[in-house]
């Protein structure tokens, strides 16, 4: 079996003084897609953000195809092949849509595949294509969503990590999103993904991990997650 | 990232004696010295984004503006000390346009011609490059953008360095229309203050719009009024558009 595409190991980071994740390991094989779990604080999306280089770490290993790649600035994590769509979309919303996802593929490397790149995501969300002129913030909640996203592909990422992707949206748009992340997968695109919404997400994972006070405490198959009578009682309300 | 610089006119300063000095040292051309006052302003943008903004970007707004009120402050002191308080110009004329009734003196056309296509041209490259809509992106959310593979220390640096660059090539074309001592920049500083804030942040076209409303305004009002009152009109304006369109004549919301 070939090494992980990333793997994370006992990684530490906090705001200031306050330390938010305390010992965070975890891998993600290629063409995987891996949920990451846990209640409100538990240290996920601080997680993913450490793994951006968005926040320092303080200790641990992060290893993205057998690169060390801790202590790398955001952009080079991006140039190195990590994406982040981030919670909240961080969308551009003065600018237009085309704007976004061409500034998605800012790198030298997804900028020579820029016009292939956005007719596959064309392709994916055609209402982004339909309205390719206009200012990002005038989308709805769902189409800002699809734009983060088509966004984040635009830079041809190894890894494709979003934090929260379902958050805030009507429950129709919630299907949209996860439908879509579920094609990814099968396109073989590798996926690390942070939610709240549990039963989605167990739904197109291959594994999972879940998060308590700044600690992975229990990896395992999506199977496994649904049967898990902790995971049951705590997170799917069965 | 928001710095607003207090030193900028003190750079257009800094081109008008460059401007001066190759004039009088070599004949050269004010409007041929673009071509140098327009990289050495880059490099000077590069080089005080390096040694200095960069420290303060992510300060309080308060810091960006004491830091270059400071560097505004050195400047003026600096070309005082090397060429005194003495008004200087450039002896050269241009033959005056004439045209629809109107004269228009040779080096006010000049100038007024190089202001459209520096706008112009400032307008294509924030729209229509890689580059351009990178500082925008770094304009409107910083964090994001370095989620794009942006360097935002590297867009800082080229975006100051651009503005510097606009400033010292204006002080070439100051040249053609006034004298000038190490002191005008804070009246220049003054002035690109409200016609920023009039024409709406971030957008180049509106700085030229709103320079020459402002231009137009005072003048016209200098027909009726007494001249010491019209430098305040350009602000009563100021006061009135930001009541009708905070966002200025030309900006976005």
């Amino acid at each position: 079996m070939s090494a992980p595409l990333l793997e994370v190991s006992n990684l530490q980071a906090a705001y200031g003084e306050a330390t938010a994740i305390w010992d965070v390991s975890f891998r993600v094989d290629r063409s995987e897609l891996v949920a990451i779990l846990g209640a409100n604080g538990a240290g996920k999306t601080t997680t993913l953000r450490t793994v951006q280089g968005v926040l320092p770490q303080r200790a641990g290993k992060v290893v993205f195809d057998s690169l060390d790649i801790a202590g790398l600035p955001a952009n080079r994590v991006v140039e190195a092949g990590i994406t982040l769509v981030p919670e909240g979309r961080g969308l551009f919303s003065r600018m237009s849509i085309e704007e976004n996802l061409e500034l998605g593929a800012f790198t030298k490397r997804a900028r020579r595949n820029l016009g292939k790149n956005r007719e596959f995501v064309f392709q994916l969300f055609p209402v982004l294509k339909e309205r390719r002129k206009q200012k990002a913030g005038v989308l709805s909640g769902g189409e800002q969503q699809m734009l983060a996203v088509g966004r984040g592909l635009m830079s041809e990422p190894r890894l494709l990590m979003l934090d929260e992707p379902s958050l805030g949206l009507a429950p129709m748009m919630v299907v949209k999103v996860f439908q879509t992340l579920g094609e990814l997968k099968k396109e073989g695109l590798t996926i690390l993904l942070v939610e709240q919404n549990v039963e989605a997400s167990l739904e197109i994972a291959d594994r999972a991990y879940l998060l308590e006070n700044g600690r992975t405490i229990l990896e395992g198959t999506a199977d496994e997650f649904r049967g898990n009578p902790t995971i049951k009682e705590s997170y799917l309300g069965l | 990232m928001k710095v607003a610089n207090i030193a900028h006119g003190d750079f257009v300063t800094i081109g008008a004696y460059a401007s001066y000095w190759l004039f009088v040292l070599s004949g050269v051309n004010p409007i041929l010295s673009l071509l140098f006052t327009i990289p050495f302003g880059f490099a000077l943008g590069a080089a005080s984004y390096l040694t200095l903004v960069r420290r303060v970007v992510d300060s309080p707004e308060l810091m960006p503006l004491f830091m270059t009120f400071g560097l505004s402050t050195l400047i003026s002191s600096l070309l005082l000390y090397l060429y005194s308080p003495t008004q200087r110009g450039v002896p050269i004329s241009f033959a005056p346009l004439d045209g629809l009734g109107v004269i228009l003196p040779g080096g006010v056309a000049i100038a007024a011609t190089y202001a459209v296509v520096a706008a112009v041209a400032l307008r294509l490259f924030l729209q229509k490059t890689f580059l351009g809509k990178a500082i925008r992106a770094v304009m409107e959310n910083r964090a994001s953008a370095t989620l794009m593979g942006i360097n935002p220390g590297r867009v800082g640096l080229i975006s100051f360095g651009i503005g510097i660059s606009i400033a010292t090539s204006v002080g070439s074309m100051i040249v053609l229309l006034q004298s000038f001592t190490p002191l005008m920049g804070g009246d220049f500083t003054l002035l690109s203050f409200v016609i920023v804030v009039l024409g709406g942040l971030g957008s180049p076209i509106g700085a030229l719009v709103g320079g020459v409303v402002l231009g137009v305004v005072e003048n016209i009002a200098s027909l009726w009024l007494n001249a010491a009152v019209t430098p305040a009109i350009g602000f009563v304006v100021l006061v009135i558009v930001l009541i009708v369109r905070p966002y200025g004549l030309m900006g976005s919301k």
